[in-house]
């Protein structure tokens, strides 16, 4: 996977400390790329929900799926409605 | 283009997540996940197949389905067609072996002369089936047939795929004899009348004669050749044909029970036999040997099969069929009558034995033989 981040930090001098808890980045309302997460709490057609370091994200939409899922990132497809993060 | 190597799993369960955290603290990678309702599907690598299905063993979850993609799913195509691939390469391997060996040996041309005659020669010298090809020498096959059949003018012989085929071209008949240029009787009968326009006559009116005897000979000339006799004879001939009929004869009768058995053999070998004794006091035996030519082995499979007889005392009632009989025997008599023979008489005989009857049909017919 890219790591859209490392360029971040490096283009924009970002200290270390933004990028230690969770990244998401959403691709035009069909991919949400999500870097930090702990762990799966939900999985369904119209939700997905992850831990965080520091909480929970949850994504709403219709015909989600994990298109990519490793331990600490995963990108999710489909047609995103709603991106909260408790 | 990437290759990707995947295996497609789908998973029935309530409680899904809690795996998917198991599997992800092993480092799973884990693709293309969609749920849909209790069902789930995704795809994982190769490397990883062993520990998720452990875990889903261990979480009690249902797997539905399982399907490979990339370069496993090709690789486990193979190796379950490993058999075909053996196989395949085993037939070939044998298939060149086999024709390296002679497998049939085939004899042609021939008319007079004994086919089974000619082959169990060769094969008395060492020709026979499974002979090594390179090592047969057939320039040498011909002189050795060509030295001890007379009868053979021409003889080839020469491998074709794997047979052993000889042509053979016999000798015309000698058609001089001793008794060229004479007048040999070709019946039984007695001289009529003979009327001798060149040669010697032999014999006279009234005189008896058999088949082969010298009627005319033929005068020589100044050279020592013989001529060819001439001469109208005249002769009563007589044609006879004997029937026997035995009043009781003994017949075999199958009973239906048969017994096979069977030898495999290979390349000289045997490979198999179920051979026992004949349980059957009285039998026919009937043995049929083929070499299967083609086959992925160069098989010689002969089956011997057994079937039980009964010797049974048939009587003849030679009284009640001997019109039958007399018949018979006169239809044989006049099968020798030629087309300008005149028949004057036809009588029969009938001689009655203690366990035979015999019948005697004789034709009595007038023949002209003109040599001229």
């Amino acid at each position: 996977m890219f790591n859209y981040f490392s360029e971040l930090k490096k283009n924009f001098n970002i200290p270390d400390k933004f990028f230690d808890s969770y990244n998401i980045v959403n691709v035009g309302g069909n991919l949400v790329y999500i870097e930090g997460q702990k762990g799966l709490i939900a999985l369904r057609e119209d939700l997905v929900s992850f831990k965080l370091k520091n909480g929970v994200v949850e994504i709403k939409g219709s015909g989600l799926k994990l298109k990519d899922l490793t331990p600490d990132t995963v990108a999710v497809q489909g047609k995103i409605y709603k991106i909260e993060v408790f | 283009m990437k290759f990707k190597n995947r295996i497609t799993l789908k998973i029935k369960s309530l409680n899904q997540e809690e795996f998917f955290n198991k599997i992800l603290s092993h480092k799973v990678k884990v693709f293309n996940l969609k749920r849909l309702d209790m069902e789930t599907q995704f795809d994982i690598e190769p490397k990883d197949l062993k520990l998720v299905q452990a875990t889903l063993k261990n979480n009690n979850i249902e797997t539905l389905s399982q399907k490979e993609s990339g370069f496993v799913a090709f690789k486990s195509s193979i190796v379950s067609r490993l058999g075909v691939f053996v196989a395949l390469m085993v037939a070939m391997v044998l298939f060149l072996l086999s024709n390296m060996f002679v497998l049939q040996i085939s004899v042609k041309g021939c008319n007079k002369l004994n086919q089974n005659a000619i082959v169990k020669f060769l094969q008395d010298r060492g020709y026979n089936h499974f002979s090594y090809k390179p090592n047969l020498d057939c320039d040498k096959i011909e002189l050795e047939i060509m030295e001890n059949f007379q009868q053979v003018s021409l003889v080839s012989a020469t491998c074709i795929g794997a047979s052993l085929v000889i042509n053979i071209k016999e000798k015309q008949e000698d058609l001089t004899t001793q008794y060229q240029g004479d007048i040999i009787s070709t019946c039984e009968g007695r001289i009529i009348s003979m009327e001798v326009n060149s040669g010697i006559a032999k014999v006279s009116n009234g005189d008896l004669i058999r088949e082969g005897d010298i009627l005319v000979e033929g005068l020589e000339d100044s050279n020592g050749i013989k001529q060819q006799a001439k001469a109208n004879i005249k002769a009563e001939v007589w044609i006879q044909n004997e029937l026997v009929v035995p009043l009781e004869k003994i017949e075999l009768e199958k009973t239906g029970k048969v017994q096979n058995f069977r030898t495999i053999e290979v390349f000289n070998k045997l490979l198999f036999s179920n051979i026992t004794d004949c349980k059957f006091d009285n039998y026919l035996e009937n043995v049929k040997s083929e070499v299967k030519i083609g086959s992925i082995l160069p098989l010689k499979i002969t089956n011997f099969k057994y079937e039980e007889v009964v010797e049974k005392v048939v009587s003849t009632d030679f009284e009640a069929n001997k019109e039958y009989y007399i018949e018979e025997c006169r239809q044989n008599a006049l099968q020798k009558v030629q087309n300008n023979d005149i028949i004057t008489e036809e009588k029969y005989f009938i001689e009655n034995e203690v366990s035979f009857s015999r019948v005697n049909y004789l034709v009595i017919v007038e023949r002209n033989i003109i040599w001229s």
